[in-house]
Parts: structure tokens; C-alpha cells; sequence
């Protein structure tokens, strides 16, 4: 995750002496750090802590001295890790498994990807660089520019508690999309690769979780590059071999079409439990609407134990009203953003609603110019908790009211599905009003924090709303972006927590501080 | 001479008669809002004309200093003697100085023992006053003010170890440590080696950093050696000063012997919050103080050890063993006077409760409600019966909760930090796993489990109002 925040706040904090000579020259006018990015670093969505990441010197004319601040998760700094590298490389992601902290560095102009992970004394204890060829360079360019949102789920880098971490890195090799899964033991410096090897022209992972010795992956394939069904598939390695336990299709596993979207375990058993959309067994999952929530318990060699189906139709429709397309009324389809499962056995997910509208800037765009908005808009709706018992039964639906967000979308767009639509409203625009959910770590509490706009007696602005599971209760907080300051920035914070943002013009101060949502 | 207030200045005459008389005064008497009681506490006054004496004193010095300045670096230095008054100011301005008269009187009393009988003092134009801080220092401004904080007073076991401190500070007036410092300084990064040394680094294309750090940290060295020397210097004038007067130089030992350990709080326990907020109504979470070492916290202790050597060697003030070691050597030959206190011992542990309230109270006002929250809890486990501490822990929590409400908490306590001393950064810890339901629990059953014994207290009374009416939301 990139984000630029804190930086105000870092002009001097590497230059512990800024000495002032009028006329004269000063420490400050003959060198300054830059900062190129910084960022959080996770643990399983939660914020552990963050990273700022500075060029501090120029060792020669193709390396650059790096600093690699760290601060833990009340933003005190605990440590600068020093190195030098290739003047082009960048600090992609950055978590931490328990033991050891691992950063994600990416150089485009040299053509690779590079893990470090280090101890807590910052001493570097494992570095794996992949070669990338001119091709992958290009796949992870475009992907990058799609997936750059505030959301605390890492990208490509994950942690394994205590034992590592785990890579997916996109690659593009022969003209086939594909993918590569490394681990690295920060620990013990055990490393395996594995690589999918079956016949499809496109394959994208997303690692979903581990159970105690299973890394499960959702995998979408593709025989075809422009035809064909996408198909949802999803593979288990052995976290400790790297060999691969099972790789099968969803739709053909169950008597329906499912798609995986989340991994939990159950203390004291083995295997996991996979939660996520389901689909009639034909459907296109990127296509097709949804019927319900599905929920696989699984073994670790992938068998399915158990399977349950809420349907919006039936089950949804005892506590909301929904029609026969599987819609719920007002707020359109649902869209699975996570799905959680807290110590006390009860399973949430977290959606949010989107329908299709007739768009009236696009009617007018073609009436008026055959313009390039399309004629119909993606309207994002209401947010909505669903609570399920340890059995999987649907118990509860709330819905949390938040004003529509309206997406444009580019002239063409009239052929897809609102599906299709949400898809793209999720990953290319970031247009859904959800930000995080953040799991604490004894799994007894939960915050979602998503975005609104009002318009009340007294404010008119922007929102930051959080749903907070606490003491077996939801209680609900927001934060009004509108203040005395010139602009309020809301970032995740440690769990249950936001960091504020808030710049004032007037005095040319930057205020950060942690808050505790309510 | 040491700089009074025009409006209670001793004539020299009456110097040597009024000073045990206001020592032993003020042990006898109760000082207005002096609380000897348990459950009295009126914050102290104050004092406008003192206020505006001081003020007008600062900027006289102010001028003179600068009027004073020649040579080539006239402007520079003069720059920074504004920004040093403009400080001072600020501390009159927003009352970080105590301007109460019984409570300045008491101090000005300690600062004339020593310097009616060291006439070298005379000439120095100082002032002594006490200073709103909670954190154990003191401090020489070189224009003649000298800092005594609160949170080193009332760690001291005794007034020659009052004396001592004042000593020390006024040595390094004396001696005009800090302006010769200023001096140096001003002239070090003006002068056309230092100046040489970063148009080379501005000019060279590669390695700015390392030779930025090797410019600073030669520079450091170098007037940290000088600023360390200055302390050892100090010392020793101030045994000189110390014998002189009546007080016993064996203070100057323990003085830095407690020094060595100001880092603790006076009131060294566990701020324990089962202790306060366990009710059966309410029952105390295990999860609230069971946060643990986090990774980073580690890494933090292992970075602090990592760099004690070079911080060591970056310490304006010698190790405090290294001081009274040194000190030793002095006290054969000035074994100076023997008295521990003028008056009553009575009333030194009286000024320095009355100055325990006062800093709750202060960092109550100054918003720091985490702080003013953990000395008063710690307060309490040796003053249990005391409606004050106990209405001001209500007070601080449903402040704490408000502050909450209206996502401002992060204005109104600290946050955990390896800087912090432990059981601050427990107690810390411990604030930021609470929540908002559990603030409001926590005062209205505390407060309504006092309400037995403090019923009748009008302070308690008002605190119990708003605990109910935020339980009550």
C-alpha cells in the first residue's frame, strides 16, 4: 500500500540539527532528505505500524543511499534502517508476520522485484530478488495504476503468523498471463517457488489466507486471452514444501458456481473455512449476478466438510425486502467486500449495495456530441452488515444509510452487466464507498470504516463512518471531514483506531494524531 | 544581586532577620491554600503585580544585553537573545511561572541565605522562580533567570538540597556559561572553515549526507565537551557558594544522588487501574492491561541500547556518579554549614504537597488529562481520603470521555512511546484499549462509589453531575 501521508511532518526528522546562518550557507540549504513514499505496515488488515521510506544520499551515479524509517503503530519512530541501492528502486508494500518485518522494493528500470525481511534488531535477515522480463514490467505497470487505493489489505505481499511470508507476484511470460508464489522463512532462510503449470493463456491468484499448514489461493483462469468463460478456481500449497495439495474449479465442486472471497480458521480444528458469493453453475462469475453467500468448511487437503447457501431470495429476503432478480430493494445488488469471522463464532460480511441507472450526463454527452460517457451509470447504494451464526443460518441484515455515489462510466460501457460494472467500480475506479474492515487479533472485534456525504442541519461535507463489533455489539461512529483545518485526511490506523490528517493553512501546520473510533 | 521583586525586596538590613522569620512562619502557619487537610486544595494565586514586575525586569535585561553586544556577529547573537526573552515571555504570558506571593516568598528566602552570604552573586542580576513543570529540572537561562521546576522541587528531601540546585544554576551564571555558548556558536557556523566545509559539501555531487553527518557530528562533540565541562565547573563553584551559607554541603551528594533516579515518578507506584475501576455492577477487563511487548516496542529498547553509547557521549551533563564523585574531592576542604532546614521540616513538605496538587491541576488547564489522570491516581493509593484527587480522577475521565466523543483524544493524552517511563506508558497503554462506554462506566460507578464519603463536597458534587449525565448518554 502507497500512500504519501506524513509528509510534512519528515522534513526534518532525519536532520536532528538545522543550524541557521543569515547570508551564510546552512546544514538546511546544502542538504535535505526526500521522501519518496511511505505507508503502513500490516498484519492480517491489521496497522502494526508504518514505514517512511527516504533517499538520504547519493553514493554514486547509479546508486542512491535509502532510508527506511519505522515507526510503530502510536507513530513513534523506533528505527532507520540504512542501504544502498539502485538510484530507480521503489518501496512497494511493507508487513510484518509476528517475528520479522518484510519489505516489498520494485526497480522497473532494472527489471526486478526484491524482498528484505529483518529482525527486530533491523538487522537484514533474508533478501530474494526475482528478474522481471520487459513484458512483466509492463503487466505490473497496469495493474499498479488499477490497484492504488487506501485499503490496508496488502497487495502481492502477505505474512505467515510466525513462520514467513508469501509473495504472488504477476508475471507474463510466452504471452501468458500467469503467476508466481514465493515463500520466504524469515527465520530459518527456507525458500519455495511455485508456479502454476497448467495450460491457460490468462491465470491471476489472490492469495486468500493459510490454515496452520495450507496457503489458499482463489484463481481465475482463462483458456483464451479475448474468448472464453472466465473460470474460478482455487489452489492450496504446503506452506512448509511449497508442494501442491489441490487445484480445482469452484463451479464444478459443489452444486454451485462459488466464488471464494475469504479465508478464516476455527481454533482448535484443522482445515479452513471459505466464505464468498455463490453463482448458478453456469454463470460467469464475473458477470453473472450473484444468488447468496456461500460457505465451504474445508479440509486441508481441500475437501469440502460442509457446505451452506444463504440466498438473497430466500433467506435475505426474511430480513430485507428483495425482489425476484435476487435484488434487494433501494439498494440494488450486494457487493461481498469481506467477510469475518470473530472468536465468538459468529461470521459477518460486510457488502454494499449498486444498481444500474439510465445516466443523464451520458444520454446528453451522446444526444449532444456522440460523447464518450456511456448512457448508463453505476450507482453505489447503502452499506450492509450480514451476521450468520456458527451454523452458517443468515441471522441478521442492517443496513446502513449513506447518501449515493454516482459512477460514470466510459461510452461503451452499456454492454456490461452491473456486475461487470461493480467489478470495475471496485478495482479500476475505486469508486465503492468502503475503505477497510481490520480484524483484532484475538478475533473479538472488527471496524469497517467506509465514506459518506451529508447534508444536515450544521454540516454539509464529507464523512468517515466506522461499524465497530465490540462486546458482541455493532455501535457505529463518524467523523466530519469539514473542520477548521484547510483539509482532513482519514487513514487506518491501529485497530479501532483512524489516523487524522488535518493541514491548517494558516500557520502552515500539518496535525496527526491517532483517534479512537467510538 | 540577586533580582527580587521590587514590591517584596528586603532592605539590606532587614535581610538577615526576615529570613528566619518567613522560614519558620511558613512552618507554623497554614499558607492560604497550603492544604495540611486532606481534602482542601484551592489552586494558587495569581500574583499580577509580580507578574508585571517580572516581565518589565525581563525585557530591561533584554535591552541591556543586546546594547551590550559588539563585534562581528552583533546581529546574529542579538537574534538570538530576542528569541530567548520572547520564550521567558511566554512562560509569564501563559502563567508557567508561579507568581503566588506565599509560594515565591518561601523560594526568594532560599535564594537570599545564599546570596547575602556570597557578595560575588550580587553583581548577576538574577532571578530565581519556580516553573510549571512537571518533569525534575532546573535551568540557567544566562540573562539571569533561573528555572526551578516543580517536578524537581518536590522530589528534594530537604531545602539544602533546594539551595544546592539554586547554587549550581547561579554558577552557571556566574560564569556566564550560557552566553559564552551562544557565542561560540554563532561564531563556529560563520566562520570561514565552517563555512568552507558546507559550500565543499554543496558543491560535491555525491555523499552529501555522510559529510553533513561528519560536519554536525564533529560539531557536537565539540560543544558538548564544552557544555559538560561547564557542568563540572558548576559544581564545584556551587559547593563554594553552598558552603558559605548554613546549609549542610553534604546536600550537594544527595542532591545528585536523587538526581540519578528523577526519572521515577515521586510517587513511584503502579497508576493500577483495577484498584479504581472494578465494580460488581462493571467488572474489570484483564484485556484492558493485558497489551504485552509489541515487536516495534522491542525494536525500540534494542535501538535505544544500540545508540547508548553515542548519546552517552552527546549528554550535556556528566553521569551524576561521575559528579559526586568528582564533588568528593571538594568536601575536605569546605565542609560549609550543617543545617538541612531554617524552619520547620514541616513546611518544605507542605510547599512541596500543596505544589504535588498544584501540577494535576496545571496539566488539567494545560489539556495533558492523561497525566494529570495518572498522578492523580497515584496520588490516591497514599491519600485515599482526599475529595480533591478523588473528584479531579472523575473529572479528568469525563473529560477524557467528551474529548473521545468528539474524536479530539489524541489532544488530550499522550500516546504510548519508548520515551515514556514505564508505568506512564502502561498506563497509556491502557487508555487507548478502553472505549468510550467504558470511560463513562468508569467515572459514574467510581464516582458514585465515593459519593459515601464526599457527598458534601461542592467540587465532587459538580464532577458527580456530569459522570452521571455522560453514563446517562
Amino acid at each position: 500500500m502507497r500512500k504519501s501521508f506524513l509528509g510534512l511532518t519528515i522534513v526534518c526528522m532525519l536532520l536532528t540539527c538545522t543550524l541557521n546562518a543569515q547570508q551564510k550557507l546552512s546544514i538546511e540549504n546544502v542538504y535535505k532528505a526526500k521522501l519518496q513514499n511511505s505507508g503502513a505496515i500490516v498484519s492480517n488488515n491489521e496497522v502494526k505500524g508504518y514505514f517512511l521510506f527516504y533517499q538520504t544520499d547519493k553514493v554514486d551515479r547509479k546508486n542512491y543511499e535509502y532510508t527506511l524509517q519505522i515507526l510503530d503503530e502510536n507513530l513513534n519512530k523506533v528505527k532507520d534502517i540504512s542501504f544502498t541501492d539502485s538510484k530507480t528502486v521503489e518501496l512497494q508494500e511493507a508487513c510484518y508476520n509476528g517475528s520479522h518485518i518484510m519489505f516489498e522494493f520494485y526497480d522497473k528500470e532494472n527489471k526486478y522485484i526484491e524482498f528484505k525481511s529483518y529482525d527486530v534488531s533491523g538487522k537484514e535477515i533474508v533478501s530474494y530478488r526475482k528478474e522481471l522480463s520487459k513484458k512483466t514490467i509492463r503487466y505490473i505497470e497496469r495493474l499498479k495504476s488499477q490497484a492504488d487505493n487506501d485499503d490496508v489489505q496488502n497487495k502481492t505481499l502477505f505474512p505467515v503468523e510466525n513462520l514467513g511470508f508469501i509473495s504472488c507476484i504477476p508475471l507474463k511470460e510466452d504471452g501468458d498471463f500467469t503467476f508466481e508464489v514465493n515463500y520466504y522463512n524469515g527465520a530459518k532462510k527456507a525458500e519455495w517457488a511455485f508456479s502454476p503449470t497448467m495450460d491457460y493463456k490468462y491465470e491471476v491468484a489472490q492469495f486468500l489466507g493459510n490454515s496452520d499448514s495450507v496457503a489458499v489461493f482463489q484463481v481465475t483462469r482463462k483458456k483464451a486471452l479475448l474468448a472464453g468463460k472466465q473460470e474460478s478456481w482455487m489452489a492450496g500449497v504446503d506452506i512448509f514444501t511449497g508442494k501442491k495439495i489441490f487445484d480445482y474449479q469452484t463451479e464444478n465442486k459443489d452444486k454451485f458456481n462459488f466464488l471464494p472471497l475469504n479465508v478464516a480458521t476455527i481454533k482448535g480444528q484443522n482445515g479452513f473455512v471459505l466464505s464468498g458469493p455463490y453463482y448458478n453453475p453456469d454463470d460467469n462469475v464475473m458477470k453473472d449476478k450473484s444468488l447468496g453467500i456461500g460457505i465451504w468448511v474445508m479440509t486441508n487437503k481441500g475437501d469440502i466438510v460442509k457446505s451452506k447457501y444463504d440466498s438473497w431470495e430466500k433467506d435475505l429476503s426474511k430480513f430485507l425486502s428483495v425482489n425476484s432478480k435476487g435484488k434487494v430493494d433501494d439498494i440494488g445488488y450486494l457487493y461481498i467486500h469481506n467477510v469475518v469471522r470473530t472468536s465468538d463464532d459468529k461470521i459477518f460480511a460486510i457488502a454494499e449495495g449498486y444498481k444500474q441507472q439510465a445516466s443523464a450526463l451520458g444520454i446528453a454527452s451522446k444526444i449532444l456530441s456522440k460523447g464518450s460517457v456511456s448512457a448508463i451509470k453505476l450507482k453505489i447504494t447503502d452499506l450492509v452488515l450480514l451476521e450468520f451464526d456458527k451454523n452458517y443460518d443468515l441471522k441478521k441484515a442492517t443496513v446502513y444509510d449513506k447518501s449515493n455515489n454516482n459512477l460514470e462510466l466510459p461510452g461503451g460501457a452499456e454492454g456490461m452487466g452491473p456486475q461487470t460494472m461493480a467489478l470495475m467500480a471496485k478495482y479500476y475506479y475505486d469508486a465503492f464507498d468502503y475503505a477497510y474492515t481490520q480484524v483484532s487479533k484475538d478475533g473479538s472485534s472488527f471496524v469497517v470504516g467506509y465514506n459518506d456525504y451529508v447534508k444536515e442541519d450544521g454540516y454539509k461535507g464529507g464523512t468517515f463512518n466506522t461499524l465497530t463489533y465490540y462486546g458482541g455489539k455493532i455501535t457505529t461512529d463518524k467523523i466530519n471531514l469539514k473542520s477548521d483545518a484547510t483539509s482532513v485526511k482519514v487513514l487506518p490506523g491501529k485497530t479501532g483506531s483512524v489516523v487524522l490528517l488535518e493541514y491548517f493553512r494558516k500557520g502552515k501546520k500539518l496535525e496527526i494524531r491517532i483517534e479512537k473510533m467510538n | 544581586m540577586i533580582k527580587f521583586s521590587p514590591l517584596f525586596a528586603p532592605t539590606a538590613v532587614m535581610r538577615y532577620f526576615l529570613l528566619p522569620l518567613i522560614l519558620y512562619l511558613f512552618a507554623m502557619v497554614p499558607v492560604d491554600g497550603i492544604c495540611q487537610s486532606d481534602t482542601a486544595f484551592v489552586p494558587l494565586k495569581e500574583n499580577e503585580a509580580l507578574r508585571t514586575a517580572q516581565l518589565q525586569e525581563l525585557k530591561n535585561r533584554y535591552q541591556s544585553d543586546v546594547e551590550s553586544l559588539s563585534g562581528s556577529y552583533k546581529k546574529e547573537i542579538s537574534n538570538i537573545y530576542k528569541e530567548r526573552y520572547e520564550t521567558l515571555k511566554s512562560y509569564l504570558d501563559d502563567s508557567l511561572i508561579v507568581t503566588d506571593k506565599t509560594v515565591n516568598d518561601y523560594l526568594q528566602a532560599v535564594v537570599e541565605e545564599i546570596t547575602r552570604n556570597n557578595p560575588a552573586l550580587d553583581e548577576l542580576d538574577a532571578r530565581v522562580l519556580f516553573y510549571r513543570a512537571w518533569w525534575p529540572n532546573a535551568s540557567c537561562y544566562g540573562e539571569g533567570t533561573v528555572l526551578m521546576n516543580i517536578g524537581l522541587f518536590n522530589r528534594l528531601h530537604n531545602e539544602a538540597e533546594l539551595a544546592f540546585v539554586i547554587c549550581h544554576e547561579l554558577a552557571h551564571q556566574y560564569f556566564n556559561h550560557s552566553n559564552a555558548a551562544i557565542k561560540r556558536y554563532v561564531e563556529t557556523i560563520n566562520s570561514k572553515e565552517y563555512q568552507q566545509q558546507l559550500k565543499d559539501i554543496k558543491n560535491s555531487e555525491f555523499e552529501k549526507r555522510k559529510k553533513v553527518d561528519a560536519l554536525l557530528k564533529s560539531f557536537s562533540f565539540s560543544s558538548r565537551t564544552h557544555s559538560r565541562d561547564n557542568e563540572g565547573q558548576a559544581d564545584s563553584m556551587a559547593i563554594v557558594f553552598l558552603s558559605k551559607t548554613r546549609y549542610g554541603t553534604s546536600a550537594a551528594l544527595d542532591c545528585l544522588a536523587l538526581l540519578d533516579t528523577a526519572d521515577r515518578d515521586k510517587y513511584n507506584v503502579e497508576a493500577n487501574p483495577k484498584l479504581f475501576f472494578d465494580f460488581p455492577e462493571y467488572p474489570f477487563q484483564q484485556s484492558w492491561v493485558n497489551g504485552g511487548i509489541s515487536f516495534f516496542s522491542q525494536m525500540a529498547s534494542l535501538e535505544k541500547e544500540k545508540n547508548k553509547a553515542l548519546e552517552d557521549s552527546l549528554k550535556t551533563h556528566p553521569d551524576c556518579l561521575k559528579r559526586i564523585a568528582s564533588l568528593q574531592k571538594e568536601f575536605t576542604l569546605l565542609p560549609g554549614g550543617s543545617r538541612f532546614f531554617y524552619g520547620d521540616s514541616a513546611a518544605f513538605t507542605a510547599l512541596q504537597l500543596r505544589l504535588d496538587y498544584e501540577i494535576i491541576d496545571y496539566t488539567f488547564h494545560q489539556k495533558n488529562i492523561s497525566r494529570s489522570l495518572y498522578y492523580s491516581m497515584q496520588m490516591l493509593q497514599k491519600l485515599p481520603a482526599n475529595a480533591w484527587l478523588v473528584s479531579n480522577t472523575g473529572r479528568c475521565l469525563n473529560t477524557l470521555y467528551q474529548s473521545q466523543k468528539n474524536h479530539t483524544l489524541g489532544r488530550v493524552v499522550d500516546m504510548p512511546s519508548p520515551d515514556n517511563e514505564k508505568k506512564y506508558n502502561d498506563f497509556l497503554q491502557f487508555l487507548q484499549e478502553i472505549r468510550l462506554n467504558d470511560i463513562s462506566a468508569f467515572s459514574y460507578y467510581y464516582m458514585r462509589k465515593e459519593s459515601r464519603n464526599f457527598g458534601g463536597d461542592k467540587f465532587f458534587l459538580q464532577t458527580f453531575t456530569d459522570s452521571r449525565k455522560n453514563f446517562d448518554n
